[in-house]
């Protein structure tokens, strides 16, 4: 476990970052990820399913939290709900270019979480259809689809074709 | 950027990159009692042992566990190993080291003592005396993910002062001895390095300030690479300046505004006057300006020299002293007492103490309130806690946050005491200490240091 662990909590931690904005509750997201794979030891027959499995319980991890929080932002005003989940812009690639960044990130924001899990899934974990599909627990045709249209949702708020 | 997907993929790789390789924490498992692989429920249920393709990664979290030990025992990283309370979870998640300036019983006032404890025990790991001759320290500043401090130190002189009577005049023939400036203010520093080793003290090459100056503010950028010092400007318009020093060349920038109020907090040189976003260019400034705390931004990156360049970015209402604070019959008030707010690490929020008080019946309601950084409105309130029957002292602190607010270490009245004296002690206090508070779970600091011996907070 701690190979895996070692081999996959910095992008494990990032995906969670990407979907959530907050480091901490990416971080907790993770820990109880291989919390809950440890607990589940002996009932995992193949190793090849550890890191799937893992990968799953970080997503349901993620829709958890975002629940919880919209729950507790629930009162708050719009203006400081739009600043609540967007990962900040760092100083160094603020430099590069924060504007288009944060543009992206706002259109991915506004996606529905299912084409948003996609989107994180496929271009930032960079998985296949059948690994996202597993990891979701959605049909590879229903990853198609999906993927489709978030690409077409997220082209037309940042005025671009897709 | 070629395609939509390209844009995409760039855009969640260069914010994914945010998480360092260093940020990632070591993994935490459960208790193995009744669960996981030596649980007993688990040897009830017949144990079948380890799967062959576990074997190697078994040992190899048997060796990590060693040395999770190991490391707690030396006082190593605060993310050791499992936790076996979440009071240790909590703890876990402050910095290791806090630094501590203290007098030393001898020494008339100002602290000439720096100690350096282990957040998760108290345990004192090393001292450093000021300079010599003669000097006291004045106030730390610490970036303690580098694990960089700032200390900053002033010769002191002994004078005799004559004791001044009830009756406002001198007591005859008595005298009582000072500490009084007697130098200029330098600048030193002192690193922990990542296997708990403690530095010399060190001069930095930071200009001195004069003898007379006022230190209202000191700040380490979150890298440690930049100091920032908050002091006030002589000459017929004397107003606010702000200096940021490049501790690696001892190139200085300077900011100010003339006839302006000061930069300040009210909680008695805790530094947090001021504080510094992770980008290492925006800073966070308070003043004082008629019963309201107003919190402004400076983008140090930018070009100019004026501080009223900066934006503002939250205003709250402070009632001052105990004389002049407003008592509301049956319905409560949003009152701030000592204020000091610290922007937190992400540039979103900005950290406040607050407290909301009602006369009829007499509560108060403590809590650590998160403002946007944006629109200055409250977007979290962590800790609510109300104390009932008597007034407790207004005395809370944000002294340190984590990256976005969800963690901080505080100074705080202890949640849950109960005061109800009977008849009413007017010398009877709620206990003050240092805590982790995360959401609504506190718990205080081990071993911590008395707080009547300190002139001035920890630095985390």
């Amino acid at each position: 476990m701690t190979a895996l662990y070692q081999a996959h909590a910095l992008g494990l931690i990032r995906f969670a970052y990407l979907m959530l904005g907050e480091r901490q509750a990416a971080e907790d997201v993770v820990q109880e990820a291989f919390a809950g794979l440890y607990r589940r030891w002996e009932k995992l027959s193949d190793p090849g399913k550890a890191l799937p499995y893992v990968r799953s319980s970080v997503l349901n991890g993620c829709r958890t939290q975002l629940r919880r929080h919209r729950r507790a932002l629930a009162g708050l005003a719009a203006a400081a709900l739009a600043d609540a989940a967007l990962p900040v812009v760092s100083a160094e690639s603020a430099v590069l270019s924060a504007e288009q960044r944060r543009g992206v990130l706002l259109a991915l924001r506004q996606l529905p979480p299912r084409q948003r899990e996609v989107l994180v899934l496929r271009f930032y974990l960079d998985l296949s259809e059948a690994e996202i599909a597993a990891a979701m627990g959605i049909g590879p045709s229903t990853v198609r689809s999906t993927a489709h249209r978030a690409l077409g949702a997220l082209g037309r708020t940042l005025e671009e074709p897709s | 950027m070629s395609t939509l997907e390209d844009r995409v993929r760039w855009a969640l790789r260069e914010t994914a990159e945010d998480i360092s390789p260093v940020d990632v924490p070591l993994l935490r498992l459960p208790d193995g009692a009744g669960r996981g692989p030596a649980g007993r429920g688990r040897l009830a249920h017949g144990w079948r042992g380890w799967p062959p393709w576990l074997t190697p990664l078994a040992a190899a979290a048997a060796v990590a566990a060693v040395v999770a030990a190991t490391l707690i025992l030396t006082g190593g990283p605060a993310r050791p190993g499992p936790h076996r309370t979440w009071q240790d979870a909590l703890l876990a998640r402050a910095p290791r080291y806090y630094i501590v300036l203290t007098d030393t019983g001898r020494t008339h006032g100002w602290p000439r003592q720096a100690q350096v404890r282990a957040t998760r025990t108290g345990r004192i790991v090393a001292t450093r005396t000021a300079p010599r001759p003669g000097n006291a320290f004045l106030m730390v500043a610490a970036a303690a993910s580098v694990g960089r401090y700032v200390l900053a130190a002033q010769p002191m002189a002994l004078k005799q002062q004559k004791v001044i009577g009830l009756s406002g005049r001198p007591v005859s023939g008595k005298t009582v001895a000072v500490q009084v400036p007697a130098g200029p203010i330098r600048f030193y520093q002192l690193r922990i390095s990542s296997s708990g080793q403690v530095s010399a003290l060190s001069p930095l090459p930071v200009p001195a300030l004069p003898a007379d100056a006022n230190l209202y503010g000191l700040a380490l950028t979150p890298d440690g690479r930049k100091l920032a010092v908050a002091t006030r400007t002589g000459g017929p318009r004397p107003g606010p300046e702000i200096q940021v020093d490049t501790l690696a060349t001892g190139a200085q920038r300077v900011w100010t505004w003339p006839g302006a109020q000061p930069v300040e907090e009210s909680l008695g040189g805790t530094g947090s006057a001021l504080s510094w976003a992770a980008d290492d260019r925006t800073l966070a400034f308070q003043r004082l300006i008629d019963g309201r705390y107003k919190v402004r931004l400076l983008d140090t990156a930018a070009p100019g020299h004026r501080l009223a360049a900066s934006r503002p970015a939250l205003s709250v209402d402070w009632t001052g002293m105990e004389t002049s604070r407003r008592f509301s019959h049956g319905r409560a008030v949003n009152d701030t007492d000592t204020f000091g707010a610290l922007l937190t690490p992400d540039g979103s929020k900005i950290v406040v103490a607050t407290v909301t008080q009602s006369f009829h019946p007499l509560t108060s309601e403590f809590a650590f309130t998160e403002f946007s950084a944006r629109t200055g409105k409250v977007v979290a309130v962590l800790g609510r806690w109300r104390f009932t029957r008597r007034w407790p002292e207004q005395e809370q602190a944000v002294l340190w946050t984590n990256v976005d607010g969800s963690t901080l270490l505080v100074l705080a009245h202890r949640p849950g005491v109960t005061l109800n004296p009977r008849p009413p002690d007017p010398g009877a206090v709620f206990p003050v200490e240092f805590g982790v508070l995360r959401g609504n779970r506190y718990t205080p600091l081990p071993g911590q240091p008395r707080l009547g011996r300190l002139s001035i907070f920890p630095a985390w």
